[in-house]
């Protein structure tokens, strides 16, 4: 009678490590599954909605599905973008790293999603791709056992390329996979894992240490601080796709504008009017603009002059300036902001 | 023992992103593909998550035709498909849309 498969579940970012980690386990011999989860602060599916600004014919790939099609593992893809911004973004347990990043809680959600699915699915264990030391906020020994402790998955978790370092996981005391063939990196150096790749034949692998989240950008951090205080924390998954975007200026309290930068953003923010104001040029190459709120005369005055500053006719004394609010539209013939410390100052 | 056959992968991931079926049998799957997923004006990976769904309730053998405007699918829906085992049949470009074709496997 054969024996059943040892079968894992993986949280794969598509990322070295995690693509690695589980390469090691499926040439252990374990059956692998690897969960992919979108929580819409991911850095890379920003890059694929702009699309390849060098060429828009050679799109973004996603990484995670990648990696599963190179390893011929199955990947999962599972949307948490609402629970996830409510839950882990507006109230972290643990509190924010350097930017607004909630590293230990989002590493708790996503760890008891898998486990929901481990019991559901009669998986044996989980893995990631965590190395010790290598983030200074969710990956240190003591951040890692809390986080085992409170998602309740003491020895089931497994860290592939860390496990040598840490306590034997059930996995390896029952000999599902041999500790011996597990590793023992740790820190913030990528130069191990690059010469695991190579030995494992995956040449094709993003960055390393590219970072994959929004939320430790300092940038996206004040922009997500300005809205939450905006807003009193009411919030939503649109919201956040907005705040990747554009240049964003505050013209008062329930009023800012989004700035496209180039045509991608234009086409990206084009998907976004329904529900918001919008302005533009159409005598010159332009920004499309994005009005959020109510604004006032003089506010939708100051957008149409902020947008006529980016658009390609800004050197002229006026430009003719389209705009439409709900029902209402018109035109307004203005000159273009000049002053860059005036920008500076209501830019988010 | 680690095992070492890592090179084959990704010349059958080359060959599977190319699709298995030719323009015209795409062209004749319009009509008659059994499940047909729109996912036009979503974003990646939405259009995988419905594909992922659709597929969940698709018998061996039926095909799926995914209507998508997230360029990404492109590249997307043959590594789904690789990495779960299903056909990549290829893709039909509209004007403003892609149509991307799968059989359940």
């Amino acid at each position: 009678m054969s024996q059943r498969p040892i079968r894992a579940l993986g949280l794969m970012s598509g990322g070295l490590d995690s693509t690695l980690a589980a390469s090691i386990l499926q040439r252990l011999g374990v059956e692998v599954l690897g969960l992919h989860f979108s929580t819409g602060f991911c850095v890379a599916d920003r890059h694929r909605i702009m699309g390849n600004a060098n060429n828009r014919n050679k799109p973004y790939r996603n990484d995670a599905l990648h990696a599963g099609g190179q390893l011929q593992i199955p990947v999962e893809i599972i949307d948490i973008k609402d629970d996830y911004l409510q839950q882990v973004v507006l109230n972290p347990k643990h509190g924010y790293g350097s930017g607004m990043n909630p590293c230990i809680d989002c590493r708790i959600f996503m760890l008891k999603r898998a486990k929901v699915m481990l019991e559901e699915g009669g998986y044996d264990f989980i893995f990631t791709g965590e190395v010790l030391g290598q983030r200074p906020m969710s990956q240190r020994r003591p951040s890692m056992q809390a986080i085992e402790q409170e998602t309740e998955l003491e020895g089931l978790l497994l860290r592939p390329l860390s496990a040598k370092l840490l306590s034997p996981t059930i996995a390896e005391q029952k000999d599902w996979v041999r500790r011996d063939d597990l590793y023992a990196i740790s820190g913030r150096s990528r130069h191990e894992q690059m010469r695991l790749a190579d030995e494992f034949g995956l040449v094709d692998y993003p960055q390393p240490a590219g970072g994959c989240c929004f939320l430790p950008d300092e940038n996206f951090a004040r922009k997500l601080r300005d809205l939450l205080i905006d807003r009193g924390n009411v919030v939503d998954p649109d919201d956040m796709m907005l705040l990747k975007v554009g240049r964003h200026f505050r013209l008062g309290d329930g009023v800012k504008i989004i700035v496209g930068r180039h045509e991608a953003e234009n086409d990206f923010l084009e998907r976004f009017r329904v529900g918001r104001g919008a302005v533009w040029v159409e005598e010159f190459s332009s920004p499309l603009t994005l009005i959020e709120g109510a604004p006032s005369a003089e506010q939708l005055e100051l957008a149409c002059k902020i947008t006529a500053r980016y658009c390609a006719g800004r050197a002229e004394n006026e430009v003719p300036v389209h705009w439409r609010l709900d029902d209402h539209a018109g035109r307004l013939l203005v000159e273009p902001v000049r002053e860059d410390g005036f920008l500076d100052e209501i830019r988010i | 023992m680690l095992r070492h056959a890592p090179y084959r992968r990704k010349a059958r991931f080359r060959r599977q992103v190319n699709g298995s079926a030719t323009d015209d049998q795409l062209r004749s799957l319009i009509e008659v593909a059994e499940v047909a997923v729109d996912a036009r004006g979503t974003f990646c990976p939405e259009p995988v998550i419905r594909v992922q769904e659709a597929a969940r309730a698709m018998c061996i053998g039926q095909t799926a035709m995914l209507l998508a405007d997230d360029a990404g699918v492109e590249l997307d829906l043959p590594a789904w498909c690789m990495s779960t085992g299903n056909e990549y049949l290829g893709l039909v470009r509209e004007d403003t849309f892609l149509r991307v074709f799968i059989r359940r496997s």
